[in-house]
């Protein structure tokens, strides 16, 4: 298992994809603090790290989001097009050995990704609030910053299955990126109809993916935050849906026909 | 050990699509390969040969039948069957992105205990070697066809599967691929070679099996097939009355005169050539040569077809 997570990682460390999307990342995060720092306003003499770093544990996720889903499904779904998952296969890698060492890989990647994201965000802030004589205010940060790290690595890992799940069903990377961004941007608006429609239908919203997503982001832009639903139900139900996606992902990819080239 | 069937495959069959729009790919398909084979898997395109080799390598999964590798069903342990094979895939597959050299270390590393210089003698043997390092994405079909033939020398398998390896290569590359597999036939491979290239297999195979819209229609040694389309030649004096005179012999199978004048062809058991002579001389046509001519597997491959498309339309 080791060694295929390995040759995951190989493949990955060659393409140019994860490092653009890194910089993406960078730049989001990073970006608006130099425009801040530049524009000359005066930083407050004190700063306090869990107030600034929410707006990185803001558009991590919120990026990210869409980031995992190209990610994920281009791991997954271009090896249908070039061919290159029979020939992995043919060699006596078992279906379920290559999907683990897949998914493993991703999760790796991604974990990787979002700390590298934070650290640099919380390295941008602590530099740009504190060049004037400014001194740092760590009080509750620890905290805060565990928590958000790992609500914005499930809400990651949450798309991350739905995007490698499409990407095995259509057999493609385009297609299991699209869906998934499809399923992200649809769910948004039907939560917002749900959510003011009579009976039961805002009861029903509560249990979607993206209501529980943007719950748990909320609870990431600290200052900003009102619980919408208790963080220990939105994780659980993410969770869930994880659970019933990765099963799916391995029942169909078991049982899928792999023709010459898809 | 000469005997074992390296690969088994009994009522193996394969319909895609939903019940009402199936498409039967492989219809009760039973074959053996023996050990030290090289056994060619012919057929027309879309007769089910590509089908097959994904039934053997877990690819596809089979609507019925059991599929057998060295002996052990594949059902219970399919990747440890696959690692003591290599196959070549149709349209090889590889890495776009990364280079030949790089595509080659990462099956490599999948095969686990491949040491690095094997990596060099491979792409050595395939003619690569110089242009390893350009990204597999560039290289011509026959160039990957080529990496494919290097990836499936990597370990030693004791089963090579081939499906169209001579695709895309020029005459030289088709000449060097067919020398390499009748090599690896003598170092004692099992090799099971899907083509539709009939003087390919011709060449390089010693068992056949002829498949057809998913069926096996015939099968056994090459030089038992061959001599089943051995016909006897013969040039005499008048060849219409030649054929008048032997087409109502019940022991002989065909007639058919020839293009070159004055030669008759005919299909008739070796014991029964006296009396062919003995029944032209009789009716008083004068013979000049009588000799055999040797069938091809393209003959063969022809009339087998040609037969089972005459069979076929019978039935309606």
């Amino acid at each position: 298992m080791f060694r295929m997570i390995g040759i995951e990682m190989f493949k990955l460390k060659k393409r140019r994809m994860p490092y653009v999307m890194l910089l993406l990342l960078l730049a989001i995060i990073v970006i608006p603090l130099l425009e801040r720092y530049l524009s000359g306003e005066t930083p407050a003499e004190t700063l306090v790290l869990q107030d600034a770093m929410t707006s990185t544990f803001t558009a991590v996720p919120g990026l990210g989001i869409i980031l995992v889903a190209i990610l994920a499904a281009s791991m997954t779904g271009a090896e249908y097009g070039w061919g290159t998952l029979q020939q992995t296969l043919a060699r006596g890698t078992s279906r379920n050995q290559y999907l683990t060492a897949k998914l493993l890989a991703i999760a790796i990647v991604v974990f990787g990704g979002v700390l590298t994201a934070v650290l640099v965000g919380m390295l941008a802030n602590i530099i740009t609030g504190t060049l004037i004589e400014g001194v740092i205010d760590w009080n509750g940060f620890t905290g805060y910053f565990f928590a958000s790290l790992g609500r914005t690595l499930l809400m990651l890992a949450v798309y991350t299955s739905m995007a490698v799940f499409f990407a095995v069903l259509m057999r493609s990377y385009a297609t299991g990126m699209a869906v998934t961004v499809a399923w992200y941007i649809g769910e948004s608006i039907t939560i917002s109809h749900l959510s003011i429609a009579n009976s039961w239908w805002p009861e029903a919203a509560r249990y979607f993916i993206g209501y529980n997503i943007n719950n748990l982001m909320t609870m990431n832009a600290a200052d900003l935050f009102i619980e919408t639903a208790p963080w220990w139900q939105s994780c659980a139900i993410l969770l869930a849906y994880m659970i019933v996606i990765i099963t799916a992902t391995y029942y169909l990819f078991r049982r899928q026909d792999l023709t010459a080239q898809e | 050990m000469q005997d074992s069937p390296i690969v088994k495959t009994e009522g193996l069959t394969k319909r895609f699509g939903k019940a009402s729009r199936q498409i039967l790919a492989v219809d009760d398909l039973s074959i053996e390969v023996r050990r030290g084979n090289i056994f060619g898997f012919l057929g027309p395109n879309g007769s089910g040969k590509t089908t097959t080799i994904g039934l053997l390598l877990g690819l596809i999964r089979p609507t019925s039948g059991a599929i057998a590798l060295f002996g052990r069903d594949v059902s219970r342990d399919l990747p440890s069957l696959l690692r003591r094979t290599s196959a070549v895939l149709e349209n090889a597959s590889f890495y776009p992105y990364l280079s030949g050299r790089n595509n080659i270390e990462i099956f490599a590393r999948m095969t686990g205990g491949v040491p690095d210089r094997r990596v060099d003698e491979v792409l050595e043997t395939v003619g690569l070697k110089k242009r390893a390092g350009r990204k597999a994405g560039t290289y011509s079909l026959g160039m990957r066809q080529r990496l494919a033939i290097a990836v499936a020398l990597l370990n030693d398998p004791e089963l090579i599967i081939l499906d169209e390896p001579t695709n895309g290569l020029d005459p030289s590359g088709i000449i060097e691929i067919r020398d390499l597999i009748s090599e690896l036939g003598q170092q004692g491979k099992t090799i099971f070679l899907s083509s539709h290239l009939l003087h390919e297999v011709e060449q390089v195979c010693n068992h056949v099996a002829i498949l057809n819209k998913g069926r096996v229609i015939a099968r056994g040694p090459v030089d038992e097939l061959l001599h089943r389309g051995r016909k006897l030649r013969m040039r005499v004096s008048d060849v219409n009355a030649a054929v008048t005179l032997l087409k109502d012999a019940a022991w002989i199978k065909t007639i058919e005169t020839g293009a070159e004048g004055g030669v008759v062809f005919m299909e008739v058991d070796e014991e029964r050539f006296p009396d062919v002579n003995e029944m032209l001389v009789k009716g008083g046509i004068r013979v000049f040569e009588m000799k055999t001519s040797e069938g091809s597997l393209e003959d063969f491959f022809l009339e087998t077809i040609a037969e089972e498309k005459a069979a076929g339309a019978g039935n309606v």
